[in-house]
């Protein structure tokens, strides 16, 4: 789950991650502002040139494969806004969805997850001036990653030792033991944090 | 057993008294440790392991005062974990981070040093037990006794004085077991190890045995655990 | 300090791992997802501030490109999709549950966890949702409010397990629910 999503190296890849979300956020707020159909798919198409020069045809396909999570929701809006007769807005809506993801896309399989999570901790700092503990932040960053193998281990097991007293095999019926769990583990995981000193109000 | 000819740490116990409610875990306890090898035994509920946390500062006290070499435990919590570490039954529970470099990090950032020098000091450890390639690793694919591993050099990166283990061997294979207790063997901290098995104390100094929140018995390992046994047989008869 | 570290991450990590059970694609694009389960457990339990927390916590983390959003979704892209609206309510919805529970907190359990869960989870997420809803996809409110209505009995189907869980909780760790002390 948290290894980098592209098997490709692109010219990408070295940029750092601060710029490229700087990027990527200011690209795609930009798209919101763009009504016109043909403008919207014209940096669809700008997109897809900056995929094919980023690593060529095999990052290209790689980028137009990770958009196929927003089939669904782009064939509703054909068929929606065919049925309406608004076939601009439908366009300009379809093509800022696209883009939205291969701008993100750009972002996330250019740049490998662990320096993501470096960056935000690296840069957590400016939150200081919003009453964040930036070193808080860095350990419920971690606290965080290394709970969901372990949470998604145990629910597996937790439907596993049910489906051994029951043909019926529910998520629903596991999550007040899970939940229970996940109350204990809180308790655990403050007592060796507090062993080794807990959280300090200080700089990292 | 090669014991360390340093000053022994001393570790009081002043009349430590922990309540839950209107149960009562300990009541007026008072101890006194100065050997290196110390061991506690007794059944589930008897109240050793609210004893290891109270000597580990994590667990307030309704009164008394537990003290390492001078330091509150409980109130000096910056001294405190410069000399006790503490290691729990499941490493699952201990770990809080992703990686083994960030969580043997952890400990060390937490005691002022920046992360270079901590990172250093961790890479220095790892090549001390030959798991150099450990540090970028992710805990999930570790093994039960690689996380318990794990575990013990987070707190022993850390340098404590004492190092308490509360039954950290339960659930691993016994060649792990072997190995661990090996490193154990090795280290010049005085140890305080509780357990309920009683072979685990052979070679140390000095056994406790404790129920019910009171010290039933304080000597050598070979004289307490006969009582120990005994007690347990007549329990176990009695059917209590 | 710990103690809201540690419920924080642990939460937000319940949030995502039901984000990995397998959820059925709907026809409006949106898939029922067990997600918002989570969420309005950050409320119930944790309460407002800490569970308001957590669920910002999981929302900035997705939207920074950690795929945690069920079927293995993450980024900025969201923003443009159909949950956009959703997702950005889901602090405020695990907010207003959790400040509804608090205030119910002489109320019997069961009325004031579906109570606060209705309202959190669903009305006060919906609100969100629904604007995200029209502008992504260009729809009127009405419009919007039938491709969204589809998903109101799976959300009153979490409603339902909120509430035995949270009551469950209560009754085996009483001191646990932070929303009843």
């Amino acid at each position: 789950m948290f290894t980098n999503v592209s098997p490709y190296s692109t010219k990408l890849d070295k940029v750092s991650v601060q710029k490229k979300i700087v990027l990527s956020c200011s690209a795609a707020a930009i798209l919101f502002f763009i009504k016109n159909p043909l403008v919207m798919f014209i940096i669809f198409l700008v997109l897809l040139l900056i995929y094919f020069f980023a690593g060529g045809l095999k990052f290209l396909s790689l980028g137009l494969y990770h958009l196929k999570i927003t089939v669904p929701f782009v064939i509703i809006l054909a068929l929606w806004h065919l049925y309406l007769g608004h076939l601009d807005k439908g366009i300009t809506l379809i093509f800022r969805l696209i883009s939205a993801f291969l701008i993100a896309n750009l972002f996330l399989l250019t740049s490998k997850i662990h320096d993501i999570i470096l960056a935000i901790q690296k840069y957590s700092f400016y939150l200081k001036n919003f009453g964040v503990n930036p070193y808080a932040l860095s350990i419920t960053i971690g606290l965080f990653i290394r709970s969901i193998p372990i949470l998604n281990q145990r629910a597996k097991n937790l439907m596993l030792a049910q489906s051994a007293r029951s043909t019926k095999r529910s998520f629903w019926r596991i999550s007040v033991p899970l939940a229970l769990s996940i109350l204990d583990d809180a308790d655990h995981v403050s007592d060796a944090l507090r062993a080794r000193g807990g959280i300090k109000k200080r700089e990292n | 057993m090669e014991i360390s000819p340093d000053k022994p740490t001393e570790i009081e116990i002043l009349s430590a008294s922990v309540f839950y409610g209107k149960e009562k875990i300990l009541e007026d306890l008072s101890l006194s440790i100065t050997e290196q090898r110390v061991g506690f035994i007794g059944r589930n509920g008897s109240g050793k392991t609210t004893l290891l946390r109270i000597l580990a500062g994590l667990q307030e006290l309704n009164s008394g005062k537990v003290l390492i070499d001078g330091t509150e435990v409980a109130k000096k919590r910056k001294e405190a974990i410069e000399k006790v570490g503490i290691i729990f039954q499941n490493p699952d529970h201990q770990i809080i981070f992703p990686t083994v470099g960030e969580e043997l990090r952890f400990g060390l950032t937490q005691l002022g040093l920046n992360r270079n020098e901590a990172d250093l000091k961790v890479i220095a450890c790892l090549k001390q037990y030959d798991k150099v390639e450990w540090f970028e690793r992710s805990i999930s694919t570790l093994s039960q006794g690689q996380k318990h591993l794990v575990c013990l050099l987070s707190v022993l990166l850390m340098e404590p004085k004492v190092l308490l283990l509360d039954e950290p061997f339960t659930g691993i294979d016994i060649p792990t077991q072997l190995k661990l207790e090996h490193y154990l063997s090795s280290l010049k901290q005085t140890i305080i190890h509780v357990s309920h098995v009683p072979e685990t104390f052979e070679t140390y100094q000095r056994l406790i045995w404790m129920d019910e929140g009171v010290i039933q018995a304080d000597g050598t390992p070979k004289t307490v655990i006969k009582k120990y046994r005994y007690a347990m047989k007549s329990y176990e008869e009695k059917n209590i | 300090m710990e103690k809201t570290s540690v419920l924080v991450a642990l939460f937000a990590a319940l949030i995502a791992v039901l984000g990995l059970v397998p959820a059925f694609p709907l026809a409006s694009g949106v898939p029922i997802t067990a997600q918002s389960l989570g969420v309005m457990l950050c409320g119930t339990i944790l309460g407002s501030r800490k569970g308001g927390l957590a669920a910002l916590f999981f929302v900035v983390l997705t939207l920074i490109g950690l795929p945690l959003l069920a079927g293995g979704r993450g980024g900025i892209g969201l923003l443009a999709g159909a949950s956009a609206g959703f997702i950005v309510g889901f602090p405020i919805a695990a907010y207003i549950t959790g400040w509804l529970m608090e205030k119910t907190k002489s109320v019997d359990i069961l009325i004031s966890v579906s109570l606060s869960s209705i309202m959190g989870g669903i009305v006060i997420l919906y609100i969100p949702g629904l604007i995200g809803m029209m502008i992504n996809a260009g729809m009127s409110l009405n419009a919007a409010i039938v491709a969204v209505a589809v998903y109101l009995p799976g959300d009153i189907l979490k409603v339902i397990l909120v509430t035995i869980v949270t009551s469950a909780i209560l009754k085996a760790r009483p001191n646990s629910v932070l929303t009843r002390d």
